[in-house]
Parts: structure tokens; C-alpha cells; sequence
């Protein structure tokens, strides 16, 4: 998702001040799912490989990023969790990749933050998975204990979706695949490979069956 | 104040003791909230049904650490709550004049050439 701040000073209020720096814009990542399985669903998991892109020249900043998302649909209204690694021109990565989540609940409310540095090259485990009523996890490397846990306002997702965005597809990325994606079934009981499950028809954007569990819904070779 | 108690007032929830996020709630932190316009950009739906769009909030929330400065959160406050921040410090700006910027020096003329003698 995109941030674009503005008419931002108007009023502050603060608890503690320190130094305000308020950044043009700031970006996390939902606006493009490059791969998606539209299915009732209780988590997402993928093991995504971290590239070093190149940032891409976004409008509302410079930022590169792979991650896997579930969303939720009410009413005409999006919602979601989504948790990946991100480079880009913001303090919290300064160009170097970085694991980021963030999620809408129902009630509006946003938030955004920061994990570990994955180092580039290798695969670490992404997974968003609800943990209690309309309350959802978000797991970065470690699969048993989650970075947070926060109330969202919802159990079931209804899709889930995996991919990212970097300059072009030619270069830029590094080697980041986005493998074995897989999503909790809603008793919350059997993980399945969402690349095995899909009907095509024909639309690239969708998972497609390979061999195997493996999924690579984005895949850009370089060596940036 | 600390990480917890900021996360409990902007959150209205504790943290919750089986995270990550746990063990640093005892850490010192600074918390801002901002008063104004932000937008959010909702993303369209995966299937591209329900198309992107923007909601206004009026409130965002910011966590920075206590030691280094750097921002750990971001949080926008949803458009239908309010942070009741009416026992917080303001942050206003600083009333000192500022120092007047340094006049320009003179700009130097150049010399003209002598005339030459007939």
C-alpha cells in the first residue's frame, strides 16, 4: 500500500517529544498480486528467497519488495495481512532488505513495521496465520514464535496471494523466488500447496501447477 | 513511557507474552501522535474486482526508540476513533526567531583597464 502524507501539520500532540521527521511518503507493498488462489483460508506461508533489487521508481518513493498476503473481503472492502521482505529509500531499510508486516483490521486501523534482516540469497519462512478469534500472527524465520500478534477483526481470509514488485522483470532482483506457497485450511488443521490446487484458465496471475510443492510466483534473475 | 505502554495506547491491547514483540516492551520509547490528513491507499481486491481506493485518516500514531531514534511503528489510527491525546504535551513550534541569514557580501567590481597612452 502507498502512503501519501500531506497536510500533515496541522496539529501534533505527543506524549514525549524527540525529533519528528516526517517522511514524504512511505510504501508497503499490496498493490499487485502477481499470484493469488481465491480461497477461504486461515494463513499464508511461503519461503522466500531475499533478493537485492534495484528500488523501483515509484511515485511515492523508491522500494522493491517480495512478501505473501492473505486478503479479506466485507462489503466492498479490503482488508489484510501481509508480511515479506522490502528495500527501499525508507530509514527502517536504507536500501538494504529488510523483513516488514502490516495489516487493515476491520476497524480501520493500519499498522506497519519492521522484522529482521534476511540475509540475501537465502530462504526464510514468511507466514501470516490466525492464532485466536479475529486475531492473526505474523511469522518471520521463526515458525513457532511470531514477531506479533494482533487483533484484525476477522478469521477467514479469502484469498491468498504471494509476489512483489521491482523495477522490470529483466533485472534488478537478484534470484528471489517465492516457494512452496501455502495456505492454512479454515479448520485450521491441513497446510496445502496452493500451486497444485489452481484451474488456470488461462490467467497468468493465478498459481499454476508445477511439479512438486514448489511455487515460484515471482522469479527475476540478475545479480544486483 | 515504554514500548507496552505505547503499543496499549494506540492499540487499546496489550502485548501479547507468546511474540517476539514481548520482550521488548520494557524498552524506552517515544511516541508521537499526528493530527491531520493521511491518506491511506486501500489496494484493489487480488482478483481486481473491487478497485483500489483512498481513506482519509486523522490520526497516526509513531513509535520511535527511546535510544536510537529510529522509528519501530507506524500506525494509522482508524478514521472512525480518536486517540484522546487532551493530557499530552504539545509540540508546538519554537517561538525563537531565527537568526537572520547572513547578508550578502558586496560583489566585487571589476577594475577597469587602464587607458592606454596615446
Amino acid at each position: 500500500m502507498h502512503y501519501l502524507f500531506h497536510r500533515t501539520r496541522v496539529f501534533i500532540s505527543v506524549i514525549t517529544a524527540f525529533l519528528l521527521v516526517l517522511q514524504a511518503s512511505t510504501a508497503f507493498a499490496l498493490i499487485n498480486a502477481y499470484k493469488y488462489k481465491a480461497v477461504a483460508n486461515r494463513g499464508a506461508y511461503s519461503a522466500i528467497v531475499t533478493g537485492n533489487p534495484t528500488t523501483r521508481p515509484d511515485p511515492t518513493g523508491r522500494w522493491s519488495y517480495m512478501r505473501v498476503a492473505v486478503q479479506r473481503i466485507i462489503s466492498g472492502n479490503v482488508y489484510y495481512a501481509e508480511i515479506g521482505w522490502l528495500k527501499g529509500a525508507q530509514s527502517q531499510s536504507n536500501f538494504i532488505p529488510r523483513s516488514y508486516w502490516t495489516y487493515r483490521a476491520t476497524d480501520g486501523t493500519i499498522e506497519q513495521n519492521w522484522g529482521g534482516y534476511p540475509g540475501i540469497g537465502l530462504a526464510y519462512n514468511y507466514r501470516v496465520m490466525r492464532t485466536s478469534s479475529n486475531t492473526w500472527s505474523f511469522y518471520f524465520n521463526n515458525l513457532s514464535t511470531p514477531l506479533v500478534t494482533r487483533w484484525v477483526g476477522w478469521d477467514n481470509a479469502d484469498r491468498v496471494l504471494s509476489g512483489g514488485e521491482v523495477p522490470n522483470g529483466n533485472q534488478g532482483m537478484g534470484d528471489s523466488n517465492n516457494n512452496n506457497v501455502q495456505y492454512l485450511n479454515t479448520a485450521g488443521t491441513t497446510w496445502f500447496a496452493a500451486c497444485n490446487t489452481i484451474t488456470v484458465n488461462g490467467d497468468p496471475t493465478k498459481y499454476f501447477i508445477v511439479a512438486g510443492s514448489n511455487c515460484s510466483s515471482w522469479r527475476v534473475y540478475g545479480n544486483n | 513511557m515504554t514500548y507496552g505502554q505505547a503499543v496499549q495506547f494506540v492499540l487499546g491491547r496489550s502485548i501479547d507474552l507468546n511474540t517476539q514483540e514481548y520482550k521488548i516492551r520494557n524498552n524506552a520509547v517515544w511516541l508521537l501522535v499526528l493530527a491531520g490528513e493521511f491518506v491511506e491507499h486501500v489496494p484493489s481486491s487480488a482478483d481486481g474486482i473491487i478497485p483500489a481506493k483512498d481513506v482519509i485518516h486523522h490520526q497516526m500514531a509513531i513509535i520511535l526508540d527511546g535510544n536510537t531514534g529510529e522509528i519501530i511503528g507506524r500506525v494509522m489510527i482508524s478514521p472512525q476513533k480518536v486517540l484522546l491525546v487532551s493530557s499530552l504535551p504539545v509540540l508546538i513550534e519554537s517561538s525563537d526567531a531565527l537568526p537572520a541569514l547572513p547578508t550578502k557580501g558586496p560583489i566585487s567590481t571589476e577594475v577597469p583597464y587602464p587607458t592606454l597612452s596615446p
